[in-house]
């Protein structure tokens, strides 16, 4: 009876297996196929990165000035007394700095790391070569700063390696504080599970997970982070089917380019390639046996034994998986003493913020043109910009500080609503290429994203009024009215009649001067001169010059024109600017240099493109009075404040002060900077005084180190020495001597008549540039 | 395409717009010094103009045409300027192997470290020119043209001509004619700019 009973019960549980096991064959087909599907597709999303423009150094190059401790402080670089031994260290001798650089991808493709030493006199470059060939080198490159990863809902960082290029050490540590039997399991561990429990419960606290290495892949990679039975069971049978259909190999390889290692701010950390670079700036290769330990250590919970946030904890529960590692043979005694004496050496942690959001939104509409958001969000495209991250650090914080230092000493300018704060924008482009350097579209990205720099249209003021002078040196070398700096303006109130109106422009405090030069007009923003000469040349022919020059907003075709009556953005009026400081040639604003696929394949590269809108001659006469505007005029401050380069440049204020701007360059670097509110609220304060005291600031701190440059006069133009008062040659009599440039033919060569040298001078100081023969 | 360089200043041009994609650049010359044109055109504006293929110039007459950058740099040549002709002697280089790319990314980086070197604007029309570019070409060369004009005249004799090759391959004759003379006034050693006078009609020093 009790046989019957038991031979019963057997047939039933066999009945029970079976039919279960029938039953389930179709759910492990489905489960099969949806693990097969995730392993054939694409495996992860990469998100786009955005990265700075790469550090040039040469010879010439001040390394104090452009900040050279700083940029290999933020790349990762480790200062050390002897060596460089490993990529990412940094040596300093006397007259000498080594640096061993990083593997790292540049806009030109992947570049290996080499020893490289800067020899140096003082902070200046006098040469390069390279440590281990001896070649002397033009150049050297520090690779580009990340400034952003483009993510869609989570921001994955990960780089995949293969297998055979993750140290069989860290492998090792990796199964022994999490998987100590992967080679020997098909999937679940129900004897790790087992001693897992046992050990926890011994420890009073979870210390081991029972998970398998394929168990925690299937978790992370084809299940969600709900925690319930049936997930668990899916779980396991999941690990049982990836383990049927893959090998140990492919499986550790996926785990190993997975698994989540740790956060910064919004940025995960995926993969043991991140998380070595995130945690030691190394490369794999590089790990010693306590950093690969460390990186096994926080596999169970990166924010708990996160060596940043707790690094006792960590410390322990590394020497933890170091013993497990010294009992299974993994390390010999003397590895095991030596990496557990081996103190915690972190990178030094970087925040994951974006240091130029401004510039990031304005380069996501500019991607968006060529890329869809799905691309840029998960292909993994290396997207390397123009941005100088050293001058977009100098304007963030020179706009910041210009803008704080203007509330302090103006009460009135002062809010208690952030969205109602004195604003400012700044931005910063390399006139020969049009490569924007810098971009602050506001002063703090927090308070409001609106990038003023593009968005806000605001009224330039005098800084429209070299337009209006350069029509008159073009009108002059198109054979019309000969207007040269020297020429004398009427400054005298009047009244100009159009479409039945009557307009009177009016002098900065109602100060007239009569008869002007042209070159001091321009210097000192008189607005009855510069009308004055509007109305001859004609408000059309200013319109479209300065049209020629790059603004493209609507410009009424009114007389308040000439003093600026009119909106642009703060790109606009850089865009006009940067044509003259590039002699005449407009080079469109570049943000984008080159684009590479994941492999490094470049995809897109955009060489600066320039084209000639103006006569070179007519626009240096321009730069030479704009020079003067810095020198002696309006914007003079800018040389009390220490800036001190040749620079050519104009002030701006609007009507009731509403908007106060500064735009100016250097032959190599222009900047606009513009002050204001939002709700167009005044600021009372003149452009030299709210604009031109941040535009320095930052002018100082972006050229620091940098060589100067001259504006050189373009063939077609007389340099002639004349007398300030009377315009003429200057005699040595005269007191008042001005180096005056002249469009060739309508220089002067009437000798000074009110002072007359006794004897007629040998020879006008006259200096030709070097003319053509037409 | 060592012919390319050598031709710097005997530029004969690809023939007008309708053919620009198609252009064989500068590889037609008649000799090193002065192109003769076999038939000058009856009107300038209307010229397609014809040279003759020659033989190879010997490397010396390369060097004589084109030569080397780096005797510029003396010791009172500025460091970053030195570093940056050094670079576009690289770049050269890289031209005359008919990788444009590299050179292009050469003469950029030479200009990053200095942004005034009038020969990094010439090669970089250069680069332009043999990429059948010829907006480009005629921008760069002018630069190039401008900044060199005060100190290194041949050299901004080669950048007008370079630019009057450009505005014949666009079939711009009228500007063509009007750089070669300015190049000739440069330069009147300047064998590409009296062949262009020539070959566009009328004489180098008539206005």
């Amino acid at each position: 009876m009790l046989r019957r009973l038991i031979l019963g019960v057997l047939v039933l549980f066999v009945g029970v297996v079976g039919v279960a096991a029938i039953l389930a064959v179709p759910y492990f087909r489905q489960l099969d196929t949806i693990v097969a599907e995730k392993f054939a597709g694409k495996r992860w999303d990469f998100p786009s990165k955005i990265y700075s423009d790469s550090c040039l150094i040469f010879a010439g190059l001040d390394l104090d000035g452009i900040g050279l401790s700083d940029r290999l402080q933020r790349l990762n670089y480790r200062q050390v007394n002897s060596g460089p031994t490993r990529q990412g260290e940094f040596a300093l001798g006397v007259n000498t700095t080594d640096i061993y650089l990083h593997d790292s991808l540049l806009a030109s493709g992947p570049r290996t790391g080499a020893r490289i030493r800067l020899l140096r006199a003082g902070s200046m470059v006098t040469g390069i070569e390279g440590l281990d060939t001896h070649d002397e080198l033009f150049e050297v490159e520090l690779e580009p700063e990340l400034i952003t990863g483009l993510y869609e809902n989570i921001w994955e960082e990960r780089r995949l390696v293969t297998l055979d290029e993750v140290p069989p050490l860290l492998v090792r540590a990796i199964m022994a504080i999490e998987d100590q039997h992967f080679y020997e399991h098909h999937g679940v561990d129900p004897l790790g599970i087992a001693r897992a429990l046992w050990v926890n419960l011994r420890n009073g606290q979870t210390v081991q997970g029972g998970s398998t290495l394929t168990q925690q892949l299937v978790k992370n990679f084809l299940l969600t982070p709900e925690r319930s039975v049936n997930r668990k069971l899916k779980e396991f049978a999941m690990a049982l089917v990836v383990e049927r259909r893959y090998s140990k190999r492919e499986i550790l390889e996926a785990y190993l380019n997975e698994i989540y290692l740790g956060q910064r701010g919004a940025q995960g950390i995926f993969g043991v390639w991140e998380a070595a670079n995130f945690y030691f700036a190394k490369p794999l290769a590089d790990l010693s046996v306590a950093e690969m330990a460390l990186l096994a250590a926080v596999i169970k919970a990166p924010n708990r034994y996160s060596p940043f946030r707790d690094p006792d904890r960590a410390l322990r529960r590394r020497n933890y998986g170091l013993s497990l590692m010294h009992k299974r043979g993994d390390i010999t005694d003397e590895q095991h003493a030596q990496a557990i004496a081996e103190p915690l050496r972190l990178a030094a942690p970087k925040p994951a913020g974006n240091d130029a959001p401004y510039f990031v939104d304005f380069l996501r509409q500019e991607l968006a043109r060529t890329y869809p958001v799905s691309v840029l969000t998960s292909e993994g495209l290396s997207i390397f910009t123009t941005l100088d991250m050293q001058m977009q650090r100098a304007s963030e914080e020179t706009l910041r500080h210009g803008l704080e230092e203007l509330e302090k000493n103006h009460k009135r300018l002062r809010s208690d609503k952030p969205t109602e704060a004195l604003q400012g924008a700044l931005i910063a482009l390399q006139p020969q290429t049009g490569e924007i350097k810098a971009m602050m579209g506001g002063r703090d990205y927090r308070s409001t994203q609106f990038n003023r720099v593009v968005q806000s249209q605001r009224q330039p003021g005098s800084v429209f009024k070299p337009f209006v002078y350069l029509t008159a040196f073009l009108r002059t070398a198109d054979g019309g009215p000969v207007i040269t700096p020297a020429s004398t303006l009427d400054d005298e109130p009047f009244e100009w009649a159009f479409d039945n109106q009557v307009w009177s422009p009016a002098n900065y405090k109602n100060r007239y001067f009569g008869q002007v030069s042209v070159r001091h007009a321009l210097e000192f923003s008189l607005n009855a001169a510069t009308s004055h000469l509007a109305r001859d040349l004609g408000i059309p022919a200013v319109r479209e010059v300065a049209q020629r020059l790059g603004i493209t907003s609507p410009l009424p075709a009114v007389p308040s024109l000439a003093l600026g009556a009119v909106e642009v953005t703060p790109l606009e009026i850089a865009r006009a600017y940067g044509v003259l400081a590039n002699q005449g040639l407009k080079a469109t604003p570049l943000s984008v240099k080159r684009v590479l696929d994941r492999s490094g394949t470049p995809i897109e590269r955009n060489p600066f493109e320039v084209e000639r809108v103006i006569d070179p001659a007519p626009v240096y006469l321009l730069i030479h009075v704009m020079e003067g505007v810095l020198d002696h005029g309006t914007g003079k401050a800018a040389r009390r404040l220490g800036f001190k380069r040749p620079a050519a440049g104009k002030t701006g204020t609007t009507n009731d002060y509403h908007d106060a701007w500064f735009a100016g360059f250097t032959p190599d670097l222009l900047a606009v900077v513009w002050v204001g509110f939002d709700q167009n609220k005044p600021v009372g304060l003149a452009g030299g005084e709210a604009a031109l005291p941040i535009w320095t600031d930052f002018m100082k701190r972006a050229t620091a180190g940098r060589p100067e440059t001259p504006f050189l006069p373009p063939p077609g133009v007389t340099l002639v020495n004349i007398d300030d008062l009377t315009g003429e040659v200057a005699t040595p009599n005269c007191a008042e001597v001005i180096e005056e440039a002249f469009l060739s033919g309508y220089e002067p060569t009437q000798p000074c008549h009110l002072h007359a040298p006794s004897e007629a001078p040998s020879a006008a100081p006259v200096t030709h540039a070097p003319d053509y023969v037409e | 395409m060592l012919v390319v360089l050598a031709l710097a200043s005997c530029l004969a041009p690809p023939r007008p717009q309708r053919e620009r994609l198609a252009a064989t650049p500068l590889v037609v010359r008649t000799s090193p010094a002065i192109a003769t044109p076999t038939s000058p055109p009856a009107t300038a504006d209307e010229a397609t103009p014809t040279a003759t293929a020659t033989p190879e110039p010997s490397p010396e007459a390369e060097e004589a045409e084109l030569p080397s950058l780096l005797p510029k740099i003396t010791d009172a040549t500025r460091p970053n300027v030195a570093a940056s002709l050094r670079l576009i002697e690289d770049g050269r280089t890289l031209l005359v192997r008919e990788d444009y790319d590299h050179a292009l990314d050469r003469i950029e980086r030479a200009l990053a470290i200095d942004p005034s070197n009038a020969y990094g604007y010439y090669f970089l029309a250069r680069v332009h020119y043999e990429k059948h570019n010829y907006d480009q070409t005629i921008a760069f060369a002018d630069k190039a043209a401008l900044l060199s004009a005060r100190d290194d005249r041949p050299w901004a004799a080669r950048a007008y001509a370079l630019q009057g090759a450009a505005f014949e391959a666009v079939g711009r004759f009228p500007d063509a004619r009007a750089v070669y003379r300015k190049a000739f006034a440069m330069d009147p050693h300047n064998g590409a700019a009296s062949a262009g006078i020539t070959r566009l009609g009328g004489n180098a020093t008539a206005p």
